[in-house]
């Protein structure tokens, strides 16, 4: 077993220049069923995201995602590699200029011989294309934070879980977010609509299932309790003590600001739209940062009635399903950094009734 | 090449081949520059007129220079630059869009003006601290028209130094006067040197690019 601060060399690669990480040389962790190329686990996830992405050799998603691997995202699944690799060509096919810069890989070894990894990714592209989602071509620029989430063994990714901050990415383009989340809900109720029973089994996951085991002494037992405190019990002063009195918080669709308060200003707006909610915590991994840090990754869903009016305008009743992945940076037992994506256009998507039942 | 080096380089508009992470963020009046390109093309669009002769300041994991009307801090790794703030910047641009959060900054009745934890800055001596709170209140100080708020809260985000010689960048998060309060966030670079202190702020600008989703 694989503790969180095991193997000191495999590196985060925060504070490190994409020529170190991306630098060949000896294997430096066991990884039985892998590529010679690839050095360790961080180097497998960086290194075959530069060779599919920037150096374009889309192919690759054949040897490195399992034929029947199923990406889970909040506008529906994808399964199967040869889906990677449509998707990955029309991406690039609007956005060639795509820079898929890392800013950190946090993973773990799980119990069930799997390797876990949370590859949080800013992309840097101009909208060059035209696309289903953004539009016509605006060469416009686009940054956009996303974190993937990949279940790995034996070279390939075998299940994925990803979040985008799409209302980002239409914002920057010019597009209008809530208009774009009706014609997508639009187009949802047509067609066979057993396409999207995977948001009922996710909903009921997110209600029945147990979150997953964190030891105390594990660093993701902090923002664990953060999340439970707020978002389960609702004691959101309580949780935010775990947050640095300065701390940065990073949310999607443009939220940033600074201090506890900020934080439990995010969490409240969602909770609030939100009635009879509840949150699950799905995995957690951690690995040390330069400096004694450590970064936690904790992917979780949050489900709930929209009987609140607001953020995503007047009540619907609908049951609305959040995937959401946080990414936070502890100092000490202080959490100083919080960035937290999931797909607020899917959200909203699910508002204007779109997405199944 | 030092950090210092690459910082003034890049600060005058000069092409930087190297000493900046990949994944660097320069953050200017709410506009962000990511990765090299970006940050570097910010700045050659705008640069820095005094980077050259700017004061620094240096230390572990940290650097920040002064000029005449603009700072820039930031954060080192080893000798690459990992983030940066650009502070006072006269016009650095369109923010983008961003959804509005409501939010209490304080937390209590007796409300505070300025936030630090030194556990948070390793490299800050705990016989700077009371100068930096004087410092701290005097980002949010609005005795003057361009800075006025009806509630400003200062944020220590970096700190370093003693109680002779030290930097820190602080957040600042304030509402406008009335009868509109809107939100806006901005930053202060303070610097201190024996009796001699510095402040640099960005102009107080209204978030107008807040939005709320449903329009």
């Amino acid at each position: 077993m694989t503790r969180w601060d095991d193997l000191p060399e495999v590196l985060s690669p925060r504070g490190r220049p994409i020529a170190e990480v991306l630098a060949d040389g000896p294997r430096r962790q066991d990884l039985p069923g892998f590529d010679p190329v690839y050095r360790d686990f961080v180097d497998y996830i960086m290194r075959c995201t530069h060779r599919i992405w920037e150096e374009k050799n889309i192919g690759l998603c054949r040897t490195h995602y399992g034929a029947d691997c199923t990406m889970h995202t909040l506008a529906g699944p994808a399964v199967g590699a040869e889906n990677v690799v449509q998707g990955t060509i029309g991406a690039l096919a609007m956005s060639s200029d795509r820079q898929v810069i890392g800013e950190d890989v946090i993973w773990s070894a799980d119990p069930d011989g799997r390797l876990y990894s949370s590859h949080r990714i800013t992309s840097q592209m101009t909208h060059m294309g035209d696309d289903a989602m953004l539009g016509p071509a605006t060469m416009r620029p686009i940054s956009v934070t996303t974190i993937a989430d990949c279940a790995c063994s034996e070279n390939r990714i075998v299940e994925e879980w990803l979040v985008r901050d799409n209302w980002r990415a239409v914002a920057q383009v010019g597009g209008d977010p809530w208009a774009l989340a009706h014609v997508q809900a639009a187009a949802d109720l047509i067609g066979d609509q057993r396409r999207h029973d995977w948001r009922t089994t996710a909903i009921a996951a997110a209600r029945n299932q147990p979150d997953c085991a964190i030891a105390d002494d594990h660093p993701a037992a902090v923002p664990a309790a953060l999340l439970r405190s707020a978002l389960r019990d609702d004691m959101y002063g309580l949780a935010a003590e775990a947050l640095s009195v300065t701390a940065e918080t990073r949310w999607p669709s443009n939220r940033h600001g600074f201090g506890r308060g900020y934080w439990i200003g995010c969490a409240t707006q969602v909770r609030a739209m939100l009635h009879d909610a509840m949150l699950r915590i799905e995995h957690v991994a951690a690995r040390p940062l330069p400096d004694d840090d450590v970064a936690v990754a904790v992917r979780w869903s949050l489900t709930g009635v929209h009987r609140g009016a607001g953020l995503w305008g007047p009540a619907t009743g609908r049951e609305i399903l959040i995937m959401a992945v946080s990414h936070y940076r502890l100092r000490g037992r202080n959490i100083v950094e919080d960035v937290t994506v999931f797909d607020e256009l899917a959200i909203l998507r699910q508002i204007a009734g779109g997405l199944g039942a | 090449m030092s950090a210092l080096a690459t910082l003034r380089a890049l600060a005058a508009g000069e092409a930087v081949a190297s000493g900046l992470l990949g994944d660097c963020r320069l953050e200017s009046g709410n506009v962000d520059a990511f990765g090299v390109e970006a940050v570097g093309d910010s700045f050659r669009r705008a640069p820095m007129v005094d980077a050259a002769t700017a004061m620094a300041v240096e230390a572990r994991g940290a650097l920040a220079i002064f000029g005449a009307t603009e700072a820039i801090v930031a954060d080192l790794f080893g000798k690459t630059i990992g983030r940066l703030w650009r502070v006072g910047q006269a016009a650095p641009g369109m923010p983008e869009p961003a959804v509005a959060v409501a939010f209490d900054t304080d937390l209590r009745q007796a409300r505070a003006d300025v936030f630090i934890d030194p556990a948070d800055h390793p490299g800050l001596d705990a016989s700077a601290l009371d100068r930096l709170m004087a410092l701290g209140r005097g980002v949010i100080d609005d005795s003057t028209p361009e800075f006025r708020t009806f509630r400003a809260r200062a944020f220590a985000v970096r700190a370093f130094g003693d109680g002779d010689i030290g930097c820190a960048l602080f957040a600042i998060h304030a509402l406008a006067v009335n009868p509109v309060r809107t939100p806006h966030l901005t930053f202060a670079a303070v610097h201190w040197d024996g009796a001699a202190t510095r402040i640099i702020r960005d102009r107080v600008r209204p978030r107008l690019e807040h939005v709320r989703i449903v329009s």
